[in-house]
Order: C-alpha cells, then sequence, then structure tokens
C-alpha cells in the first residue's frame, strides 16, 4: 500500500519527563527523519471517538510510544480494536541509556534530547521497515 | 483542631500532538503549576485518565477542574465531562490567539507561541484564584508554603494526581441509594470541633464544606442535609 503512513502515537503524559520525551521523539520523526512518510494523530481526540482520527489510525500503521509503564497509548489504540504494529516505552529506552538522563517537563535538557534522537533513529527504522515491508 | 485538605485546582490539558496549540495548551498548565500556582494546582495526565486511572478520575471528581484545550473539539473538556463531572472553567486557547497571528511551531515554540502561552497561563491563573477564593470561603485556609525557585523551575516530574493515593470517603445511604461522599469523615472531625450547636447550624456547616469537595445535584440539597445530619450523629455516637 503506497498511500500508508506510519502513525506515531505518544501518550505525551504530562506529569513526568519521559512523556515529553515521547512526544519530541514523535516530532523529530515525523518533522525531521521521515516527513511524508510519518505522521501522529491527537491521542485523546482518537480516544473519544473522532470519526477522522479512528480512520487514519485503522487505515495506516501505527507505533505507540508510551512515557511509563502505565502504556496509555498502547491502551488506547487496542481500546479501538487496533493492535499497534509496534510498542515502545521511553522508559526502556531510558535503562539503556542512563546517561541521557531528561532534565525536565518543560525542557528536557540535552539528556532528554539525546535520549530523543536515540528513539527517534530506532522507529525511523521501523517506520521505512513497515512501509517496505509491511506488518511481519 | 482537625485539618481539612487545602482546596486544589486540576488543570487537564489537551497536549493535542497534532497542533501547536495542543503545545501551548500543555505548556501552559506547567507554567502554571511549576510556576504561577504551585500550591493550588495540580494536574491529571488525561492519556491515563482517559485509559481508565482510577485515581486520576476520582481526583477529577472531588476536585474542581480547568480544562485547557487546543481546539473547538474540547476533548480534556468532554473527557473530563464524561468521566468525572463538570467542569469549574473551560478555556480554548484558540481563544487568546490574536487576530494575524499564526502559530506553526508544535515542537519547540517560538516567540509568538510562547506569548499566547503565557496569556493562557495569565488565564487559567486567574480562574484558579476565582475557584479557590468560592471554595475556599468556608473553611480555614491555612498560609501557603514558599517554594523556592529551584524547586519549581524545572521540575522532573510535577504535581500530577496519578500515585496519589486514594482520596479518603465516607458512604451514606439516603433515597434508597448508596452515595460516596469525599472527606466526610474529615469534615464530620472540623465541624465537632468549631463550636456549632444546634442542628441547623450544623446541617449548614456540612452541607456547605461536603459541597467543597463533592457534587450535589440541583434540588437534591434537603435530601442529603438530613442523611449527612443523622450520620454525622450516628459517627459521633449520639445516634440521633
Amino acid at each position: 500500500m503506497k498511500d500508508k503512513k506510519v502513525l506515531i502515537i505518544p501518550c505525551s503524559g504530562i506529569g513526568k519527563s519521559l512523556g515529553s520525551v515521547g512526544r519530541d521523539a514523535t516530532y523529530e520523526v515525523i518533522e525531521n527523519l521521515k516527513p511524508g512518510k510519518a505522521d501522529t494523530v491527537c491521542l485523546a481526540l482518537l480516544t473519544l471517538g473522532d470519526e477522522e482520527a479512528k480512520q487514519k489510525v485503522t487505515s495506516n500503521y501505527c507505533i505507540s510510544l508510551d512515557g511509563c509503564p502505565k502504556k496509555c497509548a498502547r491502551k488506547n489504540i487496542e481500546a479501538l480494536g487496533k493492535e499497534p504494529e509496534k510498542s515502545y516505552r521511553t522508559i526502556d529506552f531510558f535503562k539503556d541509556n542512563p546517561g541521557k538522563k531528561p532534565q525536565g517537563i518543560v525542557d528536557i535538557g540535552e539528556g532528554g534530547r539525546a535520549l530523543s534522537k536515540s528513539i527517534a533513529k530506532v522507529i525511523s527504522e521501523d517506520v521505512d521497515d513497515l512501509l517496505e515491508n509491511g506488518r511481519r | 483542631m482537625a485539618d481539612l485538605p487545602k482546596v486544589k485546582v486540576g488543570i487537564v490539558s489537551c497536549s493535542g500532538e497534532e497542533i501547536p496549540e495542543g503545545t501551548i495548551s500543555r505548556i501552559a498548565t506547567m507554567k502554571v503549576l511549576n510556576k504561577l500556582r504551585p500550591q493550588q494546582t495540580s494536574t491529571i495526565c488525561l492519556p491515563l485518565f482517559l485509559a481508565g486511572g482510577k485515581e486520576d478520575r476520582e481526583f477529577a471528581r472531588v476536585y474542581p477542574t480547568i480544562t485547557v484545550d487546543g481546539c473547538g473539539k474540547f476533548c480534556a473538556k468532554k473527557a473530563t465531562e464524561k468521566y468525572s463531572g463538570k467542569v469549574s472553567a473551560s478555556i480554548n486557547v484558540r481563544d487568546f490567539v490574536k487576530e494575524g497571528e499564526t502559530l506553526v511551531n508544535r515542537r519547540d515554540l517560538g516567540q509568538k507561541e510562547l506569548e499566547v502561552a503565557d496569556r493562557v497561563a495569565q488565564e487559567i491563573a486567574t480562574q484558579v484564584d476565582e475557584i479557590v477564593r468560592q471554595r475556599s470561603e468556608s473553611i480555614a485556609f491555612s498560609q501557603e508554603e514558599d517554594v523556592s525557585s529551584d524547586e519549581v523551575s524545572n521540575a522532573s516530574g510535577t504535581g500530577c494526581s496519578c500515585g496519589s493515593g486514594e482520596i479518603p470517603y465516607l458512604e451514606i445511604y439516603f433515597d434508597g441509594k448508596k452515595v460516596k461522599l469525599f472527606y466526610l469523615k474529615e469534615i464530620f472531625d472540623f465541624v465537632s470541633q468549631d463550636g456549632s450547636k444546634s442542628d441547623d447550624d450544623i446541617a449548614e456547616r456540612i452541607l456547605s464544606l461536603v459541597r467543597t469537595y463533592n457534587v450535589i445535584d440541583e434540588g437534591m440539597e434537603n435530601a442529603y442535609r438530613d442523611a449527612i445530619v443523622k450520620e454525622y450523629h450516628a459517627y459521633l455516637g449520639g445516634g440521633k
């Protein structure tokens, strides 16, 4: 399906810096690394059942990106009957890269931006893989 | 004298990922939480709230809420009213964008977007003050503690309600139904020590405080009043 895109859906959890890191990584992929191939959708709009948002999710590939173990982005997508093609948690990337520590929620700082770039790199590879090979 | 919890205002931001206004709602909310009104506010993680977060939903049922939305779809407002109850105030970021202002940055906000965020943050703070003033009239509101700028300038975690623990409540029966009232025991302890003597005084005092932490439907006040006073006397062992 040539017209398909990959939607990156972060939780954007406002209470913790890892939620901000997921949001930043999403923008890094859709605006810098894979513009035109990747996009995002408002999670709250999707969860409240907006038809256009639901259509976007069901007709494209999805990658959920959560900030904490509660996996709200993934759960909210699954609640619509769609299983994301890939699911990530920023906390897992942080565990693998403890030196890349986010500073805060409003400004994730140098460490947070470095962590965001690491996550975005992995996800951008997924974007290419999904668009080339589809769901496996 | 027994202490009652301070009135806190929950700020629910839409954080809409697709549009700059979503990021503005988030930044404005954080500014209020961390800098403008850190002691009077807490936030609710909207995705957790939507995913069924019990504590977040309960928090929004007990405390007054202000929703901050990035567009006219009002997701934060709709979600809060669907799962918890009527919001105290609703703010749409787009109402604070001046004619001719174009917002383009959704990742790192530029000068224009930051100015809008400041306007929205000021409006949230004004609404917080009004809600706290109204709700605090009936309780002794203790002096704010000083918070250092280091503590609030760039918190890695903020005043979010997740993990805040279950809010205490008692259940009362009336009209054949069981109703959960938050902080009722604390209110009983407070009123039992504040000098109110007659049943009418006590009923007024308790009802006023119950309204501070709970939503009472219009037209139900008398029914609540009788049931609560009966429960109060039973709690004190009077069994009236």
